[in-house]
C-alpha cells in the first residue's frame, strides 16, 4: 500500500490543485508540444526529430540523455539554420506572450450520450482534431478580424479524476504515518482532501489561441461569442464524423 | 472492443448495478482472457488489475454513463480501515450508449454477454473474493504457462505480495475448470 510521512501531506495536496490542474501550466504545456509538433513535421529539424521520435534503439536513449530542457530550449530560441515556426512559438513563450483559453467546456455538458461518446473518441483522433483547429481558426479570424493561424489553435483534452478519488490509488488508500500506532488513510487526514467533492471526475475540451483582449469587457465579449461559436463548430463537427462511421444520427438514436 | 465499452456491458448484463470495483475488474479479467482483447491487467493489491479499466470507469462517470455510489461499512480491526464499497449503476444516458453499442456491435457485445453467462455458470456469484482468488490463481497459472501444484501456485502468490490458502486455490482451480480456463 503506498504510504507517506505526515510531512509530505501538502505536497501532496498542492502538486494536483496547483500544478497539474493550473491554466498557465496547461496553455504553456500545449504551447511547447506544438513548437516540438511544429518543428518535427513543417521546420523538418532532424535534431528534434532524433529527440522525440522513439525509434526504440539504444543510439536514441544515448542521444535523449545528453540533452536536458535548457539545451533544447536554446536550440529552438537560436537555431543555427533558418528560423522557423517551431522557434516562432519558442519566442512567445520567453516573451510572455502566451496563447488564451479562448474556449473550455465539460464534455458531460455537450447533448446527447452517443455525441459525447463520439467526441471523446475522435479527440485521439489527429486528423479530426486538426480539422477542428483549422475551422476554430478560420472562426476566429473572420469574427474578431485578426489572422490567427491553424498551426496557433490548439484543441486539447483534459480529464481531472478527482484528487480525492485518486488518492484512494484505484483499489486502494494512499496511507499517512502520522506518528500514530496505525497508519491513516489520506482522504481522512487531509482536510483540504476531505472538501473536496469526489464526484469531480472532469473531462473537459479547451482551445488555447493567440487571442489579444482589450480590458475586461472586451474579454467577457469574446469569450461569450467564443463559447457559443465554437460549442457549434464542435458538435457539428461530431455530427458530421458521426453521421460518416455510423449513419444518420437519426437512424442511430435509440 | 475497448475498455469503456467492455465495462457498460459488464454492468448491464449484471441488471444495470454492481457492487464493488473489485468485483468489475476480475469479471473484466476474465472476460478479458476468454476472448483474448487487448485490454491489459497487471499484479495488483487484489489480483489483476487494469489500468484501462479503472480510466473507463472514470471516464463514463464523468461522462454520466454510470452513477457511483460509496458505501461506508465502519471501521475494521487494529488497523483502523474504513470499509468502503463502491457501488456502480448504469444512468439512462448510460442506456442509450448500450443500446448504440449493441447496434453498431451486436455480436461483440453478444459474445461479452456468452462470456459472462459462462463465468456465472463457472460459479460466479457475484462473491468479489472468490472471484478475486480465481483471478490470482489463473493469473500466477498464465504466467508460469506451465502446470503446478497447489502449493507451488500459493506460493507463487505469496512472492505477488497475495495471501491465498490452499484451499482457496483449489476451490478457485474448480470454478476455473468450471468455466474451462484451465484443463479438467
Amino acid at each position: 500500500v503506498p504510504t507517506i510521512h505526515f510531512k509530505g501531506k501538502t505536497a501532496v495536496e498542492k502538486h494536483e490543485t496547483q500544478v497539474y490542474r493550473h491554466k498557465v501550466r496547461l496553455i504553456t504545456d500545449s504551447m511547447i508540444t506544438r513548437a516540438f509538433e511544429l518543428g518535427i513535421e513543417i521546420d523538418e529539424l532532424g535534431w528534434l526529430r532524433e529527440l522525440f521520435v522513439y525509434d526504440g534503439t539504444e543510439k536514441f536513449i544515448a542521444n535523449y540523455l545528453r540533452w536536458d530542457d535548457a539545451r533544447v530550449t536554446t536550440a529552438l530560441l537560436h537555431p543555427l539554420g533558418k528560423a522557423g515556426l517551431a522557434t516562432e512559438l519558442f519566442w512567445k513563450l520567453k516573451n510572455r506572450q502566451l496563447f488564451k483559453r479562448v474556449y473550455s467546456k465539460q464534455i458531460a455538458y455537450f447533448e446527447g450520450a452517443v455525441s459525447k461518446l463520439v467526441l471523446v473518441k475522435e479527440l485521439r483522433n489527429a486528423a479530426f482534431v486538426q480539422s477542428l483547429e483549422e475551422k476554430i481558426a478560420d472562426f476566429l479570424s473572420s469574427e474578431f478580424g485578426v489572422v490567427v493561424p491553424k498551426h496557433h489553435v490548439v484543441v486539447g483534452s483534459f480529464a481531472f479524476r478527482s484528487v480525492k478519488e485518486q488518492s484512494r490509488d484505484s483499489e486502494g488508500s494512499i496511507m499517512i504515518l502520522a506518528g500514530e500506532k496505525n497508519p491513516r488513510k489520506f482522504e481522512d487526514v487531509s482536510t483540504l482532501f476531505r472538501s473536496i467533492n469526489e464526484k469531480e471526475n472532469d473531462q473537459f475540451i479547451e482551445v488555447y489561441a493567440p487571442l489579444m483582449y482589450d480590458g475586461e469587457v472586451e474579454r467577457r465579449k469574446k469569450r461569450d461569442k467564443c463559447d457559443s461559436d465554437i460549442t457549434n463548430i464542435i458538435t457539428n463537427a461530431v455530427d458530421t464524423q458521426r453521421e460518416f462511421e455510423y449513419g444518420s444520427p437519426q437512424h442511430v438514436r435509440t | 472492443m475497448t475498455a469503456d465499452h467492455l465495462v457498460l456491458v459488464i454492468l448491464d448484463h449484471a441488471g444495470g448495478h454492481l457492487s464493488g470495483k473489485t468485483l468489475l475488474q476480475k469479471r473484466a479479467y476474465f472476460v478479458v482472457e476468454i476472448l483474448g482483447l487487448n485490454i491489459r491487467f497487471k499484479a495488483h493489491f487484489y489480483g489483476p488489475f487494469s489500468p484501462e479499466i479503472e480510466s473507463a470507469l472514470a471516464q463514463s462517470k464523468s461522462l454520466g454513463f454510470i452513477q457511483e455510489n460509496a458505501q461506508s461499512f465502519g471501521v475494521t480491526g487494529d488497523e483502523g480501515f474504513e470499509l468502503r464499497r463502491y457501488d456502480f449503476s448504469l444512468t439512462s444516458q448510460g442506456g442509450e450508449i448500450l443500446s448504440f453499442l449493441k447496434n453498431q456491435q451486436p455480436e461483440e457485445c453478444q459474445r461479452v454477454e456468452e462470456c459472462l453467462e459462462r463465468l456465472a455458470t463457472a460459479g460466479d456469484f457475484s462473491d468479489y473474493v472468490s472471484l478475486s482468488i480465481a483471478a490470482k490463481t489463473y493469473f500466477i497459472v498464465k504466467q508460469r504457462n506451465a502446470s503446478m501444484t497447489l502449493e507451488e501456485i500459493k506460493s507463487h502468490a505469496e512472492y505477488l505480495g497475495w495471501k491465498i490458502s490452499a484451499g482457496e486455490v483449489s476451490k478457485a482451480a474448480d470454478f476455473l475448470r468450471n468455466a474451462k480456463l484451465i484443463a479438467a
